[in-house]
């Protein structure tokens, strides 16, 4: 009779010894979404911000609480195996190791999902019903990354115990299973990167060096740089390997001696060596680092350093020596195994050694060589990925709706190739590949299947502004491409939500239809001045629209395609005459008296120098421009103007005329004035709209657009 | 039948058990005696399919042990050193051992810790060392396996309990005709309660008989005649040992008792006493013919 795999009994068994640990991984994890839920409630409906729907932070939760949990859970249902006692009554069982070790596996995976699906449920329901931006999608790619994640990282703490004989190694063999390889190979791809002195970024790395390719391995970019969660080839691969890791975790589990409990050297003399290798490697990347350098700058080495390589090189081998026998004297807890693994160490030193030369001749072979504008058949523009740190109003900044729509689109035009060909060229010639510190325009040219990657450097031989520079003719180059502007000015499919400052999310709903309206019967022409820098910014480089307005309003959209978050900027003005004279009326019935106020209180305290209690902020005049922003105020953080009246008599006049002038709704004569109330009403946002009064509209022109170099 | 077959077991470089063979019958209470470090432990643990051996294979009915449930399910095994569940009572236990042992008894439990007046609501970590071992035992005997393994079973218990458990082993095989196999260092311990002994030394098994056999095979003869007299005068009888003081000599003697006591008594003594000797004296005797010295073999005991 066929045995199953699975013993139903034991399972249910171990998931209930596994209770206490399950609920406090749920309970954890639904305390992070009773935070989200008190952050709902109590926000501010003028504030309330987009930034959940980021996959970073969605699956950050999720991924940090696998990262603790599981191996809590995997020591806690193999306790046993570390202990005679135990050892012995579950081995006398009658239970095949595989069902033991696939009932367990079950168990502590049920609780898993278990913890996981309650977040992921707990956390959509709660947008759902605050009806808040959500991007569904990408959330259930997300929960399956992180499924695959806790299968993997479960599977790498359970290879771990059944290597090891007591639970201090089968950490750090969990530790070491789940990281190392990834961590070897990032490390072995940046020393490649660093020697052939070109950058790329991790979204175009080989597949199996791309973080989005086994996430739960690669944390940093995971939860930071950005992975892509929606990549379904990726997900697979991760299954697969995690698939892979669990089955040898079963294996390891089949062969594991039941006498090795709370013995070190169950391993085989051969595991147990490569494992002492594993340990002893980290402390040598000093080492690895250093001979690399060697071998790049020989007898220049010390100058790029800075510090002479002799002694440095001594004590690190020395300090990674001293940590390999430490290792093995906590591990073993006998000085005779330390003595007797001593002999292994110069195995850390080779594969040290191999880490440093290899990368380099691999490097050497990659040097690019210059490329005609005439061989490339197309290429592609795609963003690095930068650190995102949750913002109210730039979280998007590297999800622009530019990036959305440029991601994939293949260029043709030949003023962006003779770009990329001169780019290449330069690059041999300029190249200094020790200033890692550098920008990177990746660049995907087809040419008979080749890829190269090309990038200018900020630094030493490549300033930044020359760099900029190149980004930017790049990007206006691109621009030119019909298709591609096409895309661009067409209004932003699928969900979407729009933003606009001082308006509740609603209000903000109302105009954004008007605008929808209003922006589909433009001509292409009208629809690009529309388009305000932050829209522009694509990867590195800012477009800049010094072209500053009195009226400034916008409107922000938020949207999901799919899986893909976008967020685009747009003016309200003149073009959009129904939009600006809604989105005024609001403004101005909610906030035009408080802002006038605020304003007299300004105007007092420059005539008589004497602030008034009720005032302690800055105005915003107008904007339009991401270059500066002119503000008043008396506060000395902001490069605002802080002049009493007798300094400054044209601004007095202006803010005087202006705390005098009625509120206005007609974009054709308007002025946007901001008070931002830093100091009291909790920082809120004051904006409203006034008529510009005619005897000062020269001196709002000079202040909105001073001569050059005086910003 | 429990098979043993060549086996052989190390530790490192230890070797706990050096090609061993041996056969456990069914329904009898097979004793394994031997000193600390012996393999006694090792064996058993084998038998329960807990170790994997290096060489050799231990059989049930034909069946190997190891990773093999069908007959696993056959074993309970009742360890040296007890394990429970951290902070579990025996009602808590017998969900575990239920989940596991599908033949496991709760009417048995239930009965069982009526005898032992045990409370199974009681945390186990408030039980005394013997009512630990008496909670182990009620789990064992409520699995209702063929084969019972006890390792160093009565340690810590007392008299009264000690002869209820032995009495609970008696029953098992009579009715149930289960096999217990249990090991101890104290030949007195087992004398009394296995059917079969096996004495174990150095990884290897250096006697194994029947116990009543080796009682009723084995004894003692004083012997007295009123004229002069040496060994020879008893040539037709198999004697171990020969020892005289003045003119009474004594005998170990192997061989049947009455046929030795008519062939004794036909020499026409003036003394004759036929004595019952202890497992010990047994042993001590046979282990000399096979060229151990007892108080190597089993230096527990001797101390």
């Amino acid at each position: 009779m066929k045995r199953s795999n699975f013993h139903r009994g034991f399972f249910l068994e171990m998931f209930r010894q596994l209770r206490t640990k399950g609920l406090v991984f749920t309970f954890i994890l639904a305390g992070i979404n009773l935070i989200l839920f008190t952050s709902l409630v109590t926000a501010n409906p003028l504030n309330i911000t987009y930034s959940h729907i980021s996959a970073q932070l969605m699956a950050a939760p999720m991924l940090i609480s696998l990262y603790v949990m599981v191996p809590v859970m995997v020591f806690g249902a193999y306790r046993w195996i570390f202990k005679r006692v135990q050892s012995d009554f579950y081995h006398a069982i009658p239970l095949t190791r595989t069902q033991i070790y696939a009932s367990t596996t079950a168990a502590i995976l049920l609780w898993l999902f278990i913890g996981l699906g309650t977040y992921a449920a707990v956390r959509a329901l709660l947008y759902a019903i605050f009806g808040l931006p959500f991007n569904y999608l990408l959330y259930l790619c997300v929960c399956i990354n992180m499924a695959i994640a806790a299968i993997e990282i479960l599977a790498a703490f359970s290879l771990g115990s059944a290597l090891a004989g007591n639970r201090f190694v089968a950490f750090f063999s969990g530790v070491v299973i789940l990281f190392l390889p990834r961590a070897l190979m990032e490390a072995f791809w940046i020393l490649v990167e660093v020697d052939s002195g070109l950058g790329v970024p991790f979204s175009m790395l080989p597949f199996f060096l791309n973080p989005t390719f086994n996430i739960a391995a690669t944390p940093i970019h995971s939860l930071i740089y950005g992975a892509d969660f929606a990549n379904v080839f990726a997900m697979l691969y991760s299954a697969v390997y995690a698939c892979a890791l669990t089955l040898l975790g079963g294996v390891a589990f089949y062969r594991r001696k039941s006498e090795a409990a709370a013995d070190i050297p169950y391993l085989s003399r051969g595991l147990q060596t490569t494992v002492r290798v594993c340990f002893g490697l980290p402390s040598l990347a000093i080492v690895t680092v250093l001979v690399n350098i060697m071998i790049r700058y020989g007898d220049d080495a010390e100058d790029v350093i800075g510090v002479m390589l002799a002694p440095l090189m001594v004590t690190s081998i020395f300090f990674s020596f001293v940590f390999y026998c430490l290792y093995e004297l906590i591990s073993s807890r006998k000085m005779k195994t330390v003595v007797k693994s001593m002999k292994f160490y110069p195995l850390c030193l080779v594969v040290a050694l191999f880490l440093a030369f290899v990368p380099a001749w691999i490097g050497d072979l990659r040097k690019p060589a210059g490329i005609d504008a005439s061989n490339i058949q197309y290429y592609t523009l795609a963003k690095e990925p930068t650190l995102t740190v949750p913002d109210t109003n730039y979280l998007f900044e590297t999800e622009t709706y530019y990036t959305y729509i440029v991601r994939g689109y293949r260029f043709t035009n030949e003023e962006g190739k003779t770009i990329l060909a001169r780019q290449s060229k330069q690059e041999q010639k300029d190249l200094d590949p020790s200033d890692i510190n550098n920008t990177k325009v990746p660049v995907k040219a087809g040419l008979f299947r080749k890829i190269v990657y090309i990038q200018p450097y900020y630094g030493y031989y490549y300033g930044e502004n020359q760099a900029n520079n190149v980004e930017y003719q790049l990007a206006e180059a691109s621009q030119k491409e019909p298709g591609f502007k096409d895309a661009l000015l067409a209004y932003p499919e699928g969900r979407i939500w729009y933003q606009c400052t001082g308006l509740t999310a609603k209000e903000a709903a109302e105009i954004g239809k008007l605008f929808e309206e209003e922006y589909n019967a433009l001509s292409a022409e009208q629809r690009e001045t529309l388009w305000t820098p932050r829209s522009f910014r694509a990867f590195n480089s800012i477009a800049v629209d010094s072209n500053a307005k009195p009226l400034s309003l916008s409107i922000d959209l938020y949207g999901c395609k799919g899986t893909q978050n976008y967020s685009v900027s747009y003016y309200v003005n003149e073009l959009t005459p129904k939009t600006a004279a809604k989105y005024m009326e609001l403004l101005n019935a909610r906030n035009g008296e408080q802002v006038r106020k605020y304003l007299k209180a300004f105007v007092k305290w420059m005539s008589t120098n004497s602030m008034g209690a009720d005032f302690i902020g800055q105005f915003q005049l107008g904007t339009g421009n991401q270059v500066g922003t002119w503000s008043v105020g008396d506060n000395g953080d902001f490069d605002g103007v802080q002049l009493p009246r007798d300094a400054s008599p044209d601004m007095y006049r202006l803010l005087k005329a202006l705390s005098d002038a009625p509120l206005s709704t007609d974009p054709t004569n308007a002025v946007s004035i901001m008070f931002d109330s830093y100091y009291n009403d909790n920082g809120k946002d004051y904006l409203a709209t006034f008529e510009i009064p005619q005897d000062v509209r020269d001196a709002l022109d000079a202040w909105l657009n001073p001569p050059k170099g005086e910003e | 039948m429990i098979t043993a077959t060549n086996i052989t077991k190390r530790f490192g470089d230890t070797i706990a058990l050096d090609h061993l063979n041996c056969k456990i019958p069914e329904g009898c209470v097979y004793g394994l005696v031997g000193s600390n470090g012996a393999g006694k432990s090792t064996l058993l643990r084998l038998i329960a399919g807990i170790y994997r051996p290096e060489g050799g294979e231990i059989t049930i009915d034909g069946q190997p042990v190891f990773d093999n449930p069908d007959v696993k399910r056959r074993i309970v095994f009742v360890p040296d050193e007890l394990f429970f569940l951290p902070h579990s009572n025996l009602k808590r236990m017998e969900q575990l051992y239920t989940a596991i042992y599908p033949n496991f008894s709760h009417e048995r439990f239930m009965t069982l810790l009526s005898d032992f007046s045990l409370n199974p609501n009681a945390n186990l970590t408030t039980f005394s060392k013997g009512m630990r071992r008496q909670a182990a035992t009620i789990l064992a005997l409520s699995c209702n396996t063929d084969f019972i393994l006890f390792d160093e079973t009565f340690d810590g218990l007392d008299p009264v309990m000690r002869n209820l458990l032995k009495n609970l082993l008696y029953r098992e095989v009579l009715e149930r005709k289960a096999t217990a196999v249990i090991t101890s260092h104290s030949l007195r311990e087992l004398e009394d309660t296995c059917d079969q002994l096996a004495l174990l030394h150095k990884g290897g098994i250096i006697f194994e008989s029947d116990i009543d056999h080796l009682k009723t095979s084995l004894f003692k003869v004083q012997v007295a005649f009123p004229d002069e007299y040496d060994r020879s005068r008893f040539a037709g009888i198999e004697a171990l040992s020969f020892t005289k003081h003045g003119s009474v000599s004594s005998l170990i003697v192997r061989g049947d008792r009455d046929e030795t006591e008519a062939k004794i008594k036909a020499m026409e003594p003036v003394l004759f006493e036929i004595l019952p000797l202890s497992l010990e004296e047994v042993f001590v005797y046979e282990m000399g013919l096979l060229g151990y010295e007892f108080s190597e073999v089993l230096k527990q005991e001797v101390q």
